[in-house]
């Protein structure tokens, strides 16, 4: 579904160039539940951010089914970003001016989508994250861990096939981590791939393939969820 | 469609979210949309639109000039004015008319009508036809054929809208004349805000009594104006070098009257606007300024919030919504906020012009015309649609799909970003205030005249003094019996309780009115197109004390000089300083080229001098003028003035009573006191002054605005600088004047440039000014020194916010 094949990116510094990606080659197929852990600063969100196409300054190639990425102009991206993916962010990006269900209605609103149809859509998922309650609340009007749900329903209305999820679960008591964890669970096995940031281990476990960053590289790619489970004990 | 409504509801939800940038915005907007297109509606009626008759751009007014007197725009004789019209091939037709007041008698009341004197030919120039009858025949010209024609107001006021009227016989000063048509009520003319409402031929001017050449037949008896049709394809340079062959013949053929005489030929609605140009001129571009400036800060107050909404564009454009999409969104908010701005311009606009009217100067001439224009009020809205648009589109220059990671950090705005757009911002103010000082030093110029003009003395007093005039009808009081009537009536004015003095002059001083004539000096003669020329005035004994004219020399009239008796003049200093110099004026003789009745102009002793007044308006120079006693001058129309101890409106009811109680048929018409006449030469200047001085208070206020905002966003993007600082041991104070000195430095650049630009720019208003330079200093000093008190006012609120950072919650806040 996905290759990346010597992916690089830099920031210009002063003097010369900070790199924050170096010689990315990653594969991931459909159905995947991929962990991205790594230190902080080691680039999983800046990757993530390649991925999700909300970055464009970056080297090497990257294909999405059949699409060369890299090849593609700003344009063309969008539209993918918008057929495939689901993002979810670490600070949840809810728009305070909306409520739930006008933030739930944002994505699709963007899509060529009829409104009627729109609606059944918002009414749907509002009932299988069991948020019906709180639809005409606004954001600040949610507890972090709701919030956090919100944020990923709306990452999954759309019905991606990919969802990146940058530590959802980053600022949320284990319980609420719990049910945002089971959540994606769940979505893996109706077959949707994901991508998640964590720096948790038993969130790392939800996952049956680990990469591990350090400073831009990928330091170990092919190891099972037993064996880091294992070293990390 | 679904998705506008959608971006509509959220642009309005937006807006009311931040209800203080939102009030100001639209408020700013409405300001500047309703000053222009108020401004632009009075400028649209009176300068732009064309007069309201066919063809009216062929309209051309003929007037006459003075090489040795430089005269410009004066009246014609009607003897000039019928050899230009019978030798000229420019004109299709031409016409000429004069003011004129006529006393309506046996319908209700006896009612005073002000009307006008024209030439047959007037309806043809204009192109006009008539609601009922017809219009006048030339052979109504002649004398002794006396016609009217009413206006459709007199029609329905005096003659109840009467369909039988034509041909009805009525009585104008004692005489009978024949309805001949009435005319539509659209139909105004002179367009001049008291305009007549009935017109008569010029035959009664031509009616000589006694055998004295009328007033119609004098070649040297300019009291006409006229008004002329260009044949098609006849521009108004030919029309004039055509007219300068003619009076250049004529000047040979007449010198004694014509020697010096020329015709001017000016488009009508140049000629109508001449006094009222320059001003509104002015506003225009004053206008202009604070529209300007209202688009200004509005480009400021959206930049400033694009910084804030940076965040909310990234997670839509992460959410999916291309470019296209972002910029929709925004330009429908832009859009709410222009359409909500543009119809409280128009509100503005309408009770704008409507205040505008009232305001405005009898020399403002076609006030009923004015009324908002709607291509004006698209004019501004879509300027301030742009602006919105412009500079709303800013959150989505900086968000592309290829760098929202960066724009969903943190700081959302790149430092260097955020850099640009403080400069951006900061520009912006130092343009408004280059703009509002521009202004500011105007209006402080316009005042500063405004105060000087006051100062000026007339050479009179104005208080307590009412004036109202009376016409005796030649028919009823032939001119033997006139002074008579005076010399009775005075008396009883002035033995009303309450009144000190009365006496009757005509022309009032600043009533509008001048006579001018020749005179010649006994003992040394001079041909007679070198006569020197005064003003004269015909008057009542104890007219000077009336009107507290200091008698400098010699004696006041008094009851001695009558129509037999020596005939006599009292001059003013102007005149014997010109005429005189060096010398007693007193008991010398001269002849002013003016008579009533049979016989030549008589030589006149000079029996006094009295003080100079100012006749026409307080800027005027001082007059070489000539006071005649009424007794040897007999006038049917003269102006009362009484002198009473209190407000002088008291008398006005005993005034028009006593007036009455000698001759029922007789009212005592335009009632107004001398200081209002007065008030009302300085109505132009005032309104001048007040308008300049609106909009440079509000340019003032929206700059103050706009500075404002930039420094206390500046506050806000600082606080953990600050914070830091002064968690470090900055003091408070030292906070107050990072923030202070960071607007006082906009503050000096801006009136730096400001005071360069007002500098080459004022003297565009010379013309407007009264006794100060263009560039006075005092002006310029006041205004520099306000601005910087606004700028330091403006960043003083922000600063103390900084003082009252508290460093631990500044930090935290990161
Ligand atoms: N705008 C920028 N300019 C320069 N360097 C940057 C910029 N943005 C990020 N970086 C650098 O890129 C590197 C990777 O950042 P990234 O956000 O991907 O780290 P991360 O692995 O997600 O860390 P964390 O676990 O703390 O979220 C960091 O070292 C950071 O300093
Ligand atoms: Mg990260």
């Amino acid at each position: 579904m996905i290759r990346l094949i010597d992916v690089e990116k830099f920031y210009e510094s002063g003097a010369g160039k900070t790199w924050v990606l170096r010689r990315i080659n990653l594969e991931i197929r459909e159905g995947d539940f991929i962990t991205v852990m790594g230190p902080s600063g080691a680039g999983k969100s800046t990757l993530m951010g390649i991925i999700g196409m909300l970055d464009g300054a970056w080297k090497g190639e990257y294909h999405l089914f059949d699409n060369a990425v890299h090849k593609l102009d700003n344009r063309r991206r969008v539209e993918l970003h918008k057929k495939y993916i689901g993002f979810v962010f670490q600070q949840y990006h809810l728009l305070d001016n909306l409520t739930v269900a006008e933030n739930l209605d944002l994505p699709l609103s963007y899509r060529d989508i009829k409104k009627v149809e729109r609606e059944g859509m918002v009414a749907d998922i509002l009932d299988r994250f069991q948020i019906v309650g709180k639809k005409s609340l606004f954001p600040n009007q949610l507890s972090g861990g709701q919030q956090q749900i919100v944020a990923v329903a709306r990452a999954v209305i759309g019905r991606p096939k990919l969802i990146l999820a940058d530590e959802p679960t980053g600022s949320l008591h284990s319980s609420q981590g719990k049910m945002i964890m089971d959540l994606l669970r769940k979505l893996n096995s109706e077959g949707t791939t994901i991508i998640q940031v964590t720096h948790n281990n038993e969130w790392a476990a939800y996952g049956n393939r680990i990469i591990q960053l350090a400073d831009g590289w990928i330091v170990d790619g092919q190891n099972t969820v037993g064996t880091v489970a294992a070293a990390s004990q | 469609m679904d998705k506008f409504l959608q971006d509509l509801k959220y642009g309005i939800r937006m807006l009311a979210k931040s209800p203080g940038f939102t009030a100001i915005a639209i408020l700013t907007l409405a300001l500047g949309i309703g000053a222009n297109t108020a401004i632009f509606s009075v400028v649209n009626a009176e300068l732009l639109r064309p007069l309201p008759f066919r063809d009216a751009t062929r309209l051309v007014s003929v007037a006459s000039t003075n090489s040795r007197t430089h005269a410009a725009a004066a009246s014609l004789s009607y003897p000039d004015f019928l050899d230009l019209r019978a030798q000229n091939q420019v004109f299709e037709n031409m016409a000429a008319y004069t003011d004129g007041s006529f006393t309506l008698t046996g319908i209700d009341q006896p009612a005073h009508i002000v009307g006008s004197s024209v030439t047959a030919s007037l309806f043809d120039v204009l192109g006009v036809t008539p609601e009922l009858g017809r219009t006048f025949l030339p052979d109504e010209d002649q004398p002794h054929r006396h016609s009217v024609i009413l206006s459709h107001e007199l029609w329905t006021s005096r003659f109840a809208s009467d369909p039988h009227v034509i041909g009805r016989s009525i009585q104008l000063d004692k005489s009978a004349y024949t309805v001949v048509g009435v005319m539509p009520a659209s139909f105004r003319y002179p367009l001049q805000r008291q305009t007549s409402t009935l017109w008569t031929t010029m035959a009664p001017l031509l009616e000589s009594s006694d055998g004295v050449p009328s007033l119609g037949e004098q070649r040297g008896a300019h009291f006409l104006r006229s008004i002329a049709r260009l044949k098609p394809g006849v521009t108004v340079p030919q029309a004039q070098a055509a007219l300068d062959v003619i009076t250049t013949s004529l000047a040979k053929q007449y010198p004694d009257t014509d020697k010096y005489w020329g015709a001017q030929v000016v488009a009508e609605q140049d000629r109508m606007t001449r006094t009222i140009r320059p001003a509104l001129f002015v506003m225009m571009i004053a206008v202009g300024f604070v529209l300007l400036i209202a688009c200004v800060n509005v480009a400021n107050l959206l930049l400033a919030r694009a910084t804030a909404r940076t965040r909310e564009i990234a997670i839509r454009a992460a959410l999916g919504a291309g470019r296209n999409r972002l910029i929709k969104q925004l330009l429908t908010e832009s859009f709410v906020l222009a359409l909500i701005a543009g119809g409280i311009g128009l509100l503005l606009a309408m009770w704008g012009s409507e205040i505008l009217v009232r305001l405005s100067p009898e020399q403002l001439p076609r006030i009923s015309e004015i009324h908002v224009d709607g291509w004006v009020m698209a004019f501004t809205l879509s300027l301030a649609m742009l602006t919105g648009f412009l500079f709303g589109l800013a959150p989505a220059m900086h968000v592309s799909h290829s760098s929202i990671v960066d724009a969903l950090k943190e700081g959302a705005l790149s430092v260097t970003a955020s850099k640009e757009r403080f400069g951006l911002r900061s520009s912006l103010v130092v343009v408004e205030m280059v703009l509002a000082l521009v202004l500011l030093v105007s209006a402080g110029l316009l005042i500063r005249s405004l105060v000087r003009l006051q100062q000026v003395s007339p050479g009179f007093d104005p208080q307590n003094v009412m004036a109202a005039s009376i016409d005796l009808p030649d028919a009823k009081y032939p001119d033997a019996n006139k002074a008579e009537f005076y010399r009775n009536l005075l008396p009883k004015l002035q033995a009303l309780p309450g009144v000190q003095s009365a006496a009757a002059i005509y022309p009032l001083p600043m009533g509008g009115d001048e006579i001018r004539t020749t005179f010649q000096l006994e003992g040394r003669p001079v041909s007679k197109s070198e006569e020197p020329v005064t003003s004269l005035r015909d008057i009542t004994p104890n007219y000077f004390s009336t009107m507290r004219i200091p008698l400098l020399q010699g004696r006041d009239f008094d009851a001695r000089d009558d129509a037999k008796s020596t005939p006599v003049v009292i001059i003013n200093e102007a005149l014997a300083q010109q005429t005189f110099p060096g010398e007693n004026p007193i008991g010398k003789h001269i002849k002013p080229g003016i008579s009533v009745g049979p016989g030549e102009a008589a030589m006149r002793e000079i029996i006094g001098v009295v003080g100079n007044v100012k006749f026409s308006d307080l800027a005027s120079e001082w007059l070489p003028e000539s006071y005649v006693p009424v007794a040897q001058l007999p006038f049917g129309s003269m102006t009362l003035v009484v002198r009473s101890t209190q407000d002088a409106h008291a008398v006005v009811k005993m005034m028009t009573e006593t007036v009455q109680s000698m001759d029922p048929d007789m009212p005592a018409y335009a009632p107004k006191t001398v200081a209002e006449y007065l008030e009302g030469t300085l109505s132009v200047p005032r309104f001048n002054t007040v308008l300049l001085a609106l909009f440079a208070g509000l340019a003032m206020l929206l700059t103050a605005v706009g500075l404002y905002g930039v420094i206390s966003y500046s506050v806000a993007q600082r606080t953990h600088e600050i914070g830091i600082r002064m968690a470090l041991g900055a003091k408070p104070q030292d906070m107050m004047r990072l923030i202070v000195g960071q607007g006082m430095k906009l503050g000096l650049i801006g009136v730096g440039i400001g005071f360069a630009v007002a500098i080459a720019l004022t003297h565009f208003l010379s013309s407007m000014l009264f006794g100060v330079s263009s560039t006075d200093p005092v002006s310029f000093a006041g205004v520099i020194c306000l601005l910087m008190v606004v700028v330091l006012v403006a960043c003083y609120v922000p600063a103390r916010r900084a003082m009252r950072v508290d460093p631990m919650i500044a930090l935290r806040h990161e």
